[in-house]
């Protein structure tokens, strides 16, 4: 099967910055959330989160520029960092090619928005910070990082809640399956901000079994797959797909667009080895999740819940759940919430990816690992 | 495998200077300005104070009964410019109720209105009044999710936040869909809403004009924040000619790059602009002279147009003096993730009636933005193919080109 080839990413997280790292973490039980400390927390019914705690932007960074990067763009820029090293992209590299960069986020920079906003209330619009401003359009990180690299290519964030990643992995395999462009850095960033999660505080969302908040930056290295089909670095993205659903209620219809990827692809729900669900802990969205997934895959297949130690991080999702993913293919176990590790149902070294958001989105990426 | 054609068939503009296509095409030929005094806020601490508001926008007016009250202001721009696009296209709304339909926006800011609202409570103290319904409100992706769900499009969707670029970007994302048989129909397009917290940022970068936006004019002194939104019905060919739609004209491919240089200002050689022109000419397997009108991203900044000319005349060379160029955000100012998208509505309509709009305020001839600009009156062209440009925040750069449908084309 062809597809787009994975050949370098990078995990900026709670847990760590490896898959390899995150999953040893996962199998001694341990879990992001943890007492937030980058902002407090008084007054509010929850207090916790996933956290990257201790995050010296000077370790990934160095000095220069760091005062234009709010805390979501230090967190984009240090992981598509480690994902151009990994990938061997150096920067001669990138001034000689057009390198491009798809971001996806929910909210981008809450933080960098209300305090410019709330500065303007309190002390009149000419007290207005000249450098939050720009940091306060959705795609200032992604545009951040691009001048920290020089990525010239295209250069685009994609919105989505928990489906921003996957989407943007969608994007990032259109550019090249389409011939646009040849190396995209694909995944997304988030940070916690004290407004965001303030909001989500007083939501449904908080206090159901599990569900936590998270954040950081992760990233994929997309280029054409061989031309003769020879086995890529880390894996393959082979396909996606995206939806809207406007009921908690219509299993059925996920179903039938996840039978629908699969056929599009040749494929029996018994071929595929591991689902990465989106569950979160918000338990209308779970169930659903669920029960489109006990319609399409029997009782034996793999489901692999990642945000359950590491938290919902909306933007950063997709991609972790695509780089857990082809560790867990390339180890051909996952953990499960008691720490053992358990076998997948196949072997066939396919995955498949959903992202499912609250709202009604409905993301899906079927991915080929070793 | 075969590409799909993708063709324009519904246009739904909502605009300072009109809503339907009909109302903003008289406008713009016109020249009308829709800029004026804002009224939207306090501007009294701003040392300036024009913007291209929407000040007559009533979607029980415009649409009765088919506009969600407490939607969003933006989702209610989007919400409108697409059930005006379908209307103009002769489907039916239920026509794009299937998952081989689909819809992708641009925006700059999303729902500013929702955070400002959270921030107000913030600063009195009374946090406990934040809205609980904000983190499913405020998202960019909640505009094209709104549009959805009201309309009952249950195929891809998408929102890309790419400023002020993000309808081009929401059109070539909606044009690959088509082009690869992943879906018959599309809508596609931008929105945003006047926001104090855009306005004050352009303010405080001094950006913003004092009189009228003159793009590309020696006097030149800034752009004026706006709002508005615009969708585009995209759709097969096949598609097109089956129901016997009326066809606008063709999308024929599209460029992206970005400058990697600065974060709110252009590249000095308008390197990036160039390179996403080039590509978009490369891709559509178009030749220099095929281009018979461009427009603009023309904010009316002295940077940007001055930047913007010189990537004109570094892709096309002596031929650039040769192609009419305006910028429509001489009479609409600057309506960020919608520019694009009502650009495009402008190239349509361009190539289908064979006239360019003018840039109206166009006083001066400044030495270092010496091309034609189609000062002040509209044009009749021989047209075959437009290309808009846009611009962004983050140095993104778009370029997206039309053709003019003659019928069947091999």
């Amino acid at each position: 099967m062809s597809g787009t080839a994975i050949s370098g990413s990078s995990i900026l997280g709670p847990l760590g910055n490896n898959p390899g790292e995150i999953f040893e973490r996962m199998l001694r039980g341990e879990r992001a959330l943890k007492e937030i400390e980058c902002f407090d927390t008084d007054g509010f019914a929850f207090s916790q989160g996933g956290e990257i705690q201790g995050f010296r932007p000077i370790e990934y960074l160095g000095k220069k520029g760091l005062r234009q990067l709010d805390r979501t763009g230090k967190f984009a820029a240090s992981a598509v960092g480690l994902a151009l090293d990994d990938a061997g992209l150096d920067q001669v590299f990138r001034e000689g090619n057009e390198v491009s960069l798809v971001l996806g986020t929910n909210f981008c920079s809450a933080g960098t928005i209300a305090n410019f906003d709330q500065r303007g209330l309190e002390q009149g619009p000419e007290y207005v910070s000249p450098l939050d401003f720009a940091n306060t359009v959705i795609n200032a990180a992604a545009g951040q990082v691009a001048i920290r690299y020089k990525l010239r290519g295209t250069n685009s964030t994609t919105a989505g809640g928990c489906c921003a990643g996957l989407k943007a992995l969608a994007y990032a395999h259109e550019l090249i399956a389409n011939g646009h462009e040849r190396w995209v850095l694909a995944g997304g960033a988030e940070e916690l901000a004290q407004v965001s999660f303030a909001a989500y505080d007083k939501s449904a969302y908080m206090g159901e079994d599990g569900f936590f908040l998270s954040e950081g930056a992760a990233f994929a290295l997309l280029t054409p797959d061989e031309p003769d089909g020879s086995k890529p670095v880390r894996g393959r993205i082979l396909d996606h797909a995206s939806r809207a659903f406007f009921s908690t209620e219509d299993s059925d219809g996920m179903a039938s667009a996840i039978e629908t990827l699969l056929e599009d692809n040749g494929l029996q729900a018994a071929e595929i080895a591991l689902v990465c669900t989106s569950a979160a802990g918000y338990e209308p969205v779970d169930a659903l999740e669920r029960q489109a997934l006990t319609r399409v895959f029997d009782a034996g297949t793999t489901l692999f819940a990642p945000k359950y130690w590491l938290g919902e991080g909306l933007g950063v999702s997709g991609a972790l759940q695509l780089l857990l993913s082809l560790e867990a293919l390339k180890r051909e176990e996952i953990p499960d919430k008691t720490g053992t590790p358990t076998a997948l149902s196949s072997s066939s070294g396919l995955a498949l990816l959903l992202g499912l958001n609250p709202d009604g989105l409905l993301d899906m990426l079927l991915v080929q690992g070793y | 495998m075969n590409k799909a054609r993708v063709v324009v068939t519904g246009l739904g503009p909502v605009t300072s200077i009109g809503f339907g296509k009909r109302a903003f095409w008289d406008s713009v030929i016109a020249g009308r300005s829709g800029i004026s005094p804002v009224s939207a806020f306090d501007t009294s601490a701003y040392a300036v104070n024009l913007g291209g508001q929407i000040k007559d926008f009533d979607p029980e007016t415009l649409l009765p009964g088919q506009i969600q009250a407490d939607l969003g202001r933006t989702s209610q721009l989007g919400l409108s410019a697409a059930l005006l696009a379908i209307r103009d296209s002769g489907l039916e709304v239920r026509a794009f109720g299937n998952p081989r339909s689909g819809i992708a926006m641009g925006t700059t800011s999303g729902e500013p209105l929702e955070i400002e609202r959270l921030d107000d409570c913030w600063i009195d103290g009374k946090r406990d009044n934040i809205d609980p319904r904000f983190v499913e409100r405020y998202p960019s992706h909640a505009i094209p999710l709104n549009i959805a769900r009201q309309l009952g499009i249950s195929g891809p969707n998408a929102m890309l936040p790419t400023a002020c670029a993000a309808g081009n970007y929401a059109i070539g994302w909606a044009f690959d869909l088509i082009q690869k048989g992943r879906v018959e129909r599309m809508l596609a397009g931008g929105a945003d809403s006047f926001s104090r917290i855009t306005y004050s940022g352009f303010a405080q970068l001094q950006a913003i004009a004092t009189d009228k936006c003159r793009p590309f004019d020696k006097n030149r002194q800034g752009m004026v924040p706006g709002e508005g939104a615009t969708i585009l019905v995209l759709e097969s060919l096949e598609s097109a000619l089956e129901r016997n739609a009326r066809i606008y004209c063709e999308v024929i491919g599209y460029g992206l790059s970005c400058d990697a240089y600065h974060i709110t200002g252009a590249h000095p050689e308008g390197d990036g602009a160039h390179r996403a022109m080039a590509k978009a000419i490369r891709r559509c397997g178009l030749g220099l002279d095929d281009i018979g009108y461009i427009s603009a991203h023309g904010t009316g900044t002295p940077g940007n147009d001055h930047k913007e000319t010189l990537a004109v005349k570094g892709l096309f060379g002596d031929q650039a003096y040769a192609i009419p160029i305006s910028s429509v955000k001489s009479m609409l100012g600057h309506t960020m993730g919608a520019a694009s998208a009502i650009e495009a509505a402008v190239c349509s309509l361009a190539l289908v009636h064979q006239k360019a709009p003018p840039t109206i305020n166009y006083e001066t001839q400044d030495p270092d933005c010496d091309l034609d600009y189609i000062p002040n009156q509209s044009r009749d062209l021989a047209l075959d193919f437009a290309m808009n440009n846009a611009y962004a925040f983050g140095g993104n750069n778009s370029a997206v080109i039309f053709g003019a449908w003659k019928g069947e084309r091999s």
